[in-house]
């Protein structure tokens, strides 16, 4: 049979940003992949050496232009131990509403940008749609709807007024039913499940050797959830389940990050219902002592790490973040294996890759 | 406080069973809901540590590979979990640094094993596909993260 190789990328209008790939066919069957990353690498973690604590808040919020607030939120979390101080209990409730609706509208755009991969058109503008409520509320909340800048050290600077609350709520069951239909929707739409049944398979034990974290490793009945497995305010007050499928493909990931949506906007009612009034921020010294400093926080995409280094001066002395998207990188050869190359776009979709994320 | 004893547990049972090859342990790194296990190993038992951790006490997630240039010498940091954080580190000299790969132990480690090998230069000796994982092709400079090329 002939054998063709077909590069994707960097440039490609199937990736929403750079990363590359040779893929290697016989007929239509893929025997082979390779990749290769670092066309958005900004050198963040060697710019973290070069600036202040403060300073280096704003810039690991653009390490991602999805969940921009989660490392934001994971990076303080760090300097806030290095410090000793802990934030208020209302500003952790914020933080986690921020993390709750971030992580809603990444999974619907990724359903949307699923759903168009296949030609599904229609599931995309009612995602898109629907992930306009999400943005809507985020931007009430701290005025932007992307880029967030709600975190300080010490706390959050914004707070939720009772009106805000209120609207809020009203906001809420706009998107818990349109999340509830469009899950609906995606449980019966016949054509979604021929493509994605089957294609992308990871088996559990793939899933452990490779380290792979969130919705592709709870997809593959891995049962993680840094939410859970580390609790923190006000997780460890609040009862939600993990979603967890056990066929690994393409599928069973939909099916997990819609429900894990319906969940999230479970928790973000909860949130604001059981929010706590009370001081936004504590006071936090001037001076980091020095020391090190790990947090873990569960990003829409799985679990974000962060590792902070102070040796006394103003500046970091080490800043690492590993984001969940390297795992998921490295197990795409072995999910492209076999497939056809019209599943290609399905396979690399299904992952939900965050490169910019990836590459920092 | 149940879940304290658990957790406690599992650093006593990771403790005991690199007993042999370690230098020290010691619960240095602050993190939640308590501080986080490191446990300091020469170089050339880093394997064999890994070994245990993976065939005996069943680890199997790796969170990450944080390298650090402390001039004159270098560290590696491997972040792993299981029921909480626990980290493995080891030391290597400036000059030519060196370490084994543990790519056919946990096959997660190789994206992270290529970028310590691109930002400081450490060479990792068996990994099967070892390039940089982020530099541009034909990176001329100093790896990015060693001090040594700092400007000022």
């Amino acid at each position: 049979m002939t054998k063709t190789v077909i590069p994707i990328g960097p440039q490609h209008p199937l990736l929403k940003e750079p990363l590359a790939f040779q893929i290697m066919l016989e007929g239509e069957r893929v025997t082979d992949s390779t990749m290769r990353m670092g066309y958005v690498h900004r050198g963040i973690e060697r710019l973290c050496q070069e600036r202040t604590f403060i300073q280096n808040i704003h810039l690991v919020e653009r390490v991602c232009g999805i969940c921009s607030h989660v490392h934001a939120m994971t990076y303080c979390r760090a300097v806030e131990l290095l410090l000793g101080i802990n934030v208020p209990p209302r500003a952790a409730y914020l933080r986690a509403l921020l993390c709750e609706l971030e992580r809603i509208h990444s999974h619907l755009l990724w359903l949307g940008v699923l759903a168009r991969n296949v030609g599904l058109d229609t599931i995309f503008m009612y995602a898109w749609r629907d992930r306009e409520v999400a943005l809507d509320i985020m931007e009430a909340l701290s005025g932007g709807r992307v880029s967030h800048a709600v975190n300080i050290i010490g706390g959050v600077r914004s707070d939720v007024t009772p009106e805000q609350r209120e609207e809020i709520l009203e906001q809420l069951t706009t998107l818990d039913r349109q999340v509830n239909w469009l899950l609906g929707v995606v449980e019966h739409e016949r054509s979604l499940q021929t493509r994605t049944k089957g294609v992308g398979l990871l088996s559990l034990q793939q899933v452990r050797r490779y380290c792979v974290v969130g919705p592709v490793a709870r997809a593959s009945g891995l049962d993680a959830d840094m939410r859970r497995d580390e609790p923190r305010t006000p997780y460890d007050r609040l009862s939600f389940n993990v979603p967890m499928h056990t066929a690994g493909d393409v599928w069973a990931r939909t099916l997990v990050r819609m429900q894990e949506t319906l969940i999230s906007v479970e928790l973000c009612r909860d949130i604001l219902k059981e929010m706590p009034e009370g001081p936004l921020a504590v006071r936090a010294p001037r001076r980091v002592p020095p020391g090190e400093a790990i947090s873990r926080s569960e990003a829409p995409r799985g679990e974000l790490f962060y590792y902070v280094r102070s040796d006394g001066s103003d500046t970091p002395a080490r800043v690492k973040i590993r984001t969940p998207t390297l795992p998921s990188l490295l197990t795409l050869p072995q999910q492209l294996k076999g497939v056809t190359m019209a599943d290609v776009s399905v396979v690399l979709s299904g992952v939900d890759l965050c490169i910019a994320c990836a590459d920092r | 406080m149940s879940d304290t004893s658990r957790l406690n547990a599992t650093y006593d049972r990771i403790v005991c069973a690199l007993a042999g090859l370690c230098l020290s342990a010691e619960t240095r790194i602050k993190s939640a809901p308590g501080d986080e296990l490191v446990i300091r190993l020469p170089v050339e038992n880093l394997r064999a540590a890994v070994a245990v951790l993976v065939n005996q006490l069943g680890v199997t997630h790796l969170t990450t590979i944080t390298g650090e240039d402390l001039t004159p010498e270098l560290t590696l940091k491997y972040h792993f979990w299981q029921e909480r954080g626990f980290t493995l580190e080891v030391e290597l000299p400036g000059e030519a640094p060196v370490v084994a790969t543990i790519v056919d132990l946990v096959p997660g480690a190789a994206l992270y094993e290529r970028e310590v090998y691109g930002m400081f230069g450490i060479a990792v000796e068996g990994h099967p596909d070892l390039q940089p994982l982020l530099l541009p092709d034909g990176w001329e400079g100093p790896p990015p993260l060693r001090k040594e090329g700092d400007r000022d």
